[in-house]
């Protein structure tokens, strides 16, 4: 209740709870203050916070909490924290897909990786909470810049060049000029000022013995149009979380396979991968003299065509219709209607076929040979007057026990060591002879292929192995960018107008026929107290630079 | 003055709940997680079987289908595939239907899966696009659909022998 009752100002203004300074001539509220001689706080010219309101209801409470520039630091401080925490282990969507990602980060990471991934950590940046705190922190850079722009706007609006003596001789820079100072009378002083204030571009408002000179008033609104492009870059990051406006994958694909993109009814091809190098030979000395050995990339291409399904999109031959083909480099992705496949890895010389041949086991004698894929491998082969069907198939081959029976299986769809059983039938059997080609585990299947008895041999060697490339490509797509460039780029003309231009004012008032000087400024002092001392002298006053030092004088 | 300004804070206030509302039940509601859940009807789709038939889902209404995905790399797959096989004799003359989706392997593994285990239910030949429209995970997924073509109920991993003959008998026609 003190509060309200003293928001009356001598000068007979009725000030708003929480004023610091009259809003009227600027004399101090607060008795305490009355008394000080600091300089004063001129932060928001003195006014009222607008959350600072005598009663209070809920919504007046929750705003208060936003209104907090305190809290706001403690909403940027957790994000940083989170931000920085989900940087510590990759993220889920860094993967491709099909992963078992709890097994991925237990297996990799141990008891960090179960706790990382359990928490919730491994997809900070698309999670509810971290999408809460932006729009809390969204919620907070509305508030607060409405809570102290609108006072801000108003008292810059309805400012007097007449102000309370304590005011202008409590600013940091200030001075007086008696009589024997000025040299003429201080109405011809003042009116000799405004000329030349107005010269150096001030803006001047005049009252009878009261002069207030201000520039670059703008540059205060540098930091709320700097806020408004931070909520718009923070409305970009939560429209993120609309279906279809972000998407951020990885796709592998082999040469000459077509793949589904996640999500939609296209498809990707990659026709071709290349990788070039540089001929050692041309590179500059610098870069050849750190290490012989070393090869540098030169290109990195993905040959790739997209298709849009058309019909039959789930079976094994969907029709499809080529919408565009690119050549997909480092920083030249395929775009198609928001949709963009970024060049992101590759893998060379998988393992893809091999061209065997079917012998005769003791003889050695060759019967013929064919092309064994062990992505697509066919089932029947005619191989002369031989006739092989693949009866079994294991990519991933490993022997397991069933019971005291050892049975082939695979542990994933991957020919990382494939395995066929072959039945083969022609002159030698007429019924058919089971025999097995296990290429990168010989041992073992030698040893099954003499517990079969096997007539038959069936081999490959390393220069009848064909080999593929893959390419990892990243499909992405980010509807929401233009909204963040809008954001940046608001943000910038904020920060330009905030760093680049200072808000001066000058007020120069008569009091019993001396001259009270006081100037403010939210930086550059220096540059505001050379505009002081050289209007002066102009008009034949000369304030030495000393006199408007920082710091405070109050007779 | 004052309920104006009250009007204004309260507006942007509701406008943040708003948001937050909206990004919450993103995250946590039905409809954002494209899921299937018991109840749902049973999203229509066409595939090639093991032995080149084309057959869609929809063809099968009024029976009573058990739609299993499955990969040979799959240990629990490979361990129920014998109850499944088992079920399939006894009820496919009493309306049942069984749809193996296979996990986009090649056909020489599955033929010799199938000739190993001796499945006769139809085998399908997914490459991947069903088991995203289906949002499979994890292998085994089977799910129970009545002659509705509603799901009945989903199992999310291994069903047993004893487990599934129960089961058969909510979807029978």
């Amino acid at each position: 209740m003190a509060l309200i009752e003293n928001t009356k100002c001598d000068c007979g203004h009725n000030n708003p709870v929480g004023t610091v300074l009259c809003e009227s001539c600027g004399k101090p509220i607060l008795e305490q203050d009355q008394q000080a001689t600091s300089p004063l706080d001129m932060r928001y010219e003195g006014m009222s916070r607008r959350s600072q309101l005598a009663d209070k209801t809920i919504i007046d409470q929750v705003w208060s909490f936003f209104s907090s520039v305190k809290i706001a630091i403690y909403m940027i401080i957790i994000i940083l924290i989170a931000s920085a925490i989900g940087t510590v282990l990759p993220q889920e969507n860094q993967f491709l897909p099909g992963i078992n990602y709890e097994k991925f980060y237990i297996d990799t990471y141990g008891w960090f990786g179960k706790l990382y991934y359990e928490s919730g950590l491994s997809n900070t940046f698309n999670s509810w909470w971290f999408s809460l705190l932006l729009l809390m922190l969204g919620t907070s850079l509305v508030i607060c810049s409405l809570d102290r722009v609108i006072p801000l706007h108003k008292a810059l609006k309805k400012q007097r060049a007449k102000k309370n003596p304590q005011f202008i001789l409590r600013q940091k820079i200030q001075t007086t000029l008696e009589e024997a100072d000025l040299r003429q009378s201080p109405e011809s002083y003042m009116n000799a000022m405004e000329e030349q204030l107005k010269k150096k571009r001030y803006q001047v408002i005049r009252e009878k013995d009261a002069l207030l000179a201000e520039k670059g008033r703008f540059s205060r609104w540098g930091p709320y149009i700097n806020h408004i492009g931070l909520i718009i870059f923070l409305l970009a990051a939560l429209l993120r979380n609309i279906p279809g406006w972000y998407e951020d994958h990885m796709i592998r694909i082999m040469e000459n396979e077509i793949v589904s993109v996640p999500g939609t009814s296209y498809f990707i091809e990659n026709e071709k991968f290349t990788l070039e190098f540089y001929d050692p030979a041309t590179l500059p000395d610098a870069l050849k003299q750190e290490g012989s050995e070393r090869v540098t990339p030169k290109l990195y291409q993905t040959d790739a065509i997209l298709y849009e399904c058309t019909g039959d999109c789930y079976t094994t031959t969907p029709q499809l219709k080529e919408l565009i083909r690119h050549p997909i480099t480092v920083n030249d992705p395929l775009r198609y209607e928001g949709l963009k496949f970024f060049q992101i890895d590759f893998e060379l010389g998988k393992l893809k076929s091999v061209d065997v041949k079917l012998a005769h086991e003791e003889t050695g004698q060759v019967f013929g040979q064919f092309n064994l894929d062990f992505y697509e491998p066919g089932t029947e082969f005619s191989v002369g007057e031989y006739q092989v069907s693949v009866v079994q198939y294991f990519p991933d081959f490993e022997i397991e026990m069933n019971g005291d029976t050892p049975t082939l299986i695979t542990k994933s769809r991957v020919p990382n060591n494939p395995a066929f059983t072959f039945k083969v039938t022609g002159p030698l059997s007429p019924k058919g002879d089971v025999v097995l080609y296990a290429p990168l585990n010989k041992p073992i299947s030698d040893k099954i292929n003499d517990t079969l008895g096997a007539q038959y041999s069936i081999a490959g060697t390393m220069q009848d192995v064909h080999f593929v490339n893959s390419t990892t490509l990243n499909y992405r797509v980010e509807k929401a960018l233009p909204f963040f460039f809008v954001g940046a780029f608001i943000s910038m003309i904020g920060l330009v107008m905030g760093f680049y231009w200072q808000h001066r004012r000058i007020w120069i008032n008569e009091v019993d026929g001396k001259i009270l000087l006081g100037a403010h400024t939210n930086k550059n002092g220096f540059g505001l107290r050379q505009d002081i001392v050289d209007t002066s002298s102009k008009v034949g006053v000369v304030i030495p630079m000393e006199q408007l030092k920082d710091g405070v004088k109050v007779k | 003055m004052l309920s104006n300004q009250k009007i204004i804070r309260a507006a942007i206030l509701s406008v943040a709940v708003l948001i937050a509302a909206y990004t919450l039940w993103n995250n946590f509601s039905n409809q954002a997680d494209p899921r299937l859940r018991s109840g749902d009807e049973a999203p229509d789709f066409t595939l090639q079987t093991l032995d080149g038939q084309t057959v869609s889902l929809s063809d099968y209404r009024g029976k009573g289908v058990i739609l299993n995905f499955w990969g040979t790399f799959c240990l629990p797959c490979r361990t129920e595939m014998p109850a499944f096989q088992q079920q399939y004799e006894l009820n496919k003359d009493n309306g049942l239907e069984i749809l193996a989706v296979n996990m986009d392997e090649a056909e020489a593994s599955v033929q010799g899966f199938v000739n190993q285990y001796g499945l006769t239910f139809p085998i399908l030949m997914d490459k991947g696009r069903v088991a995203e429209l289906y949002r499979i995970d994890p292998l085994p997924t089977t799910m129970l659909i009545n002659p509705d073509g509603q799901i009945e109920r989903i199992i999310l991993g291994p069903v047993d022998e004893k487990a599934l003959s129960y089961l058969v008998t909510l979807i029978m026609p």
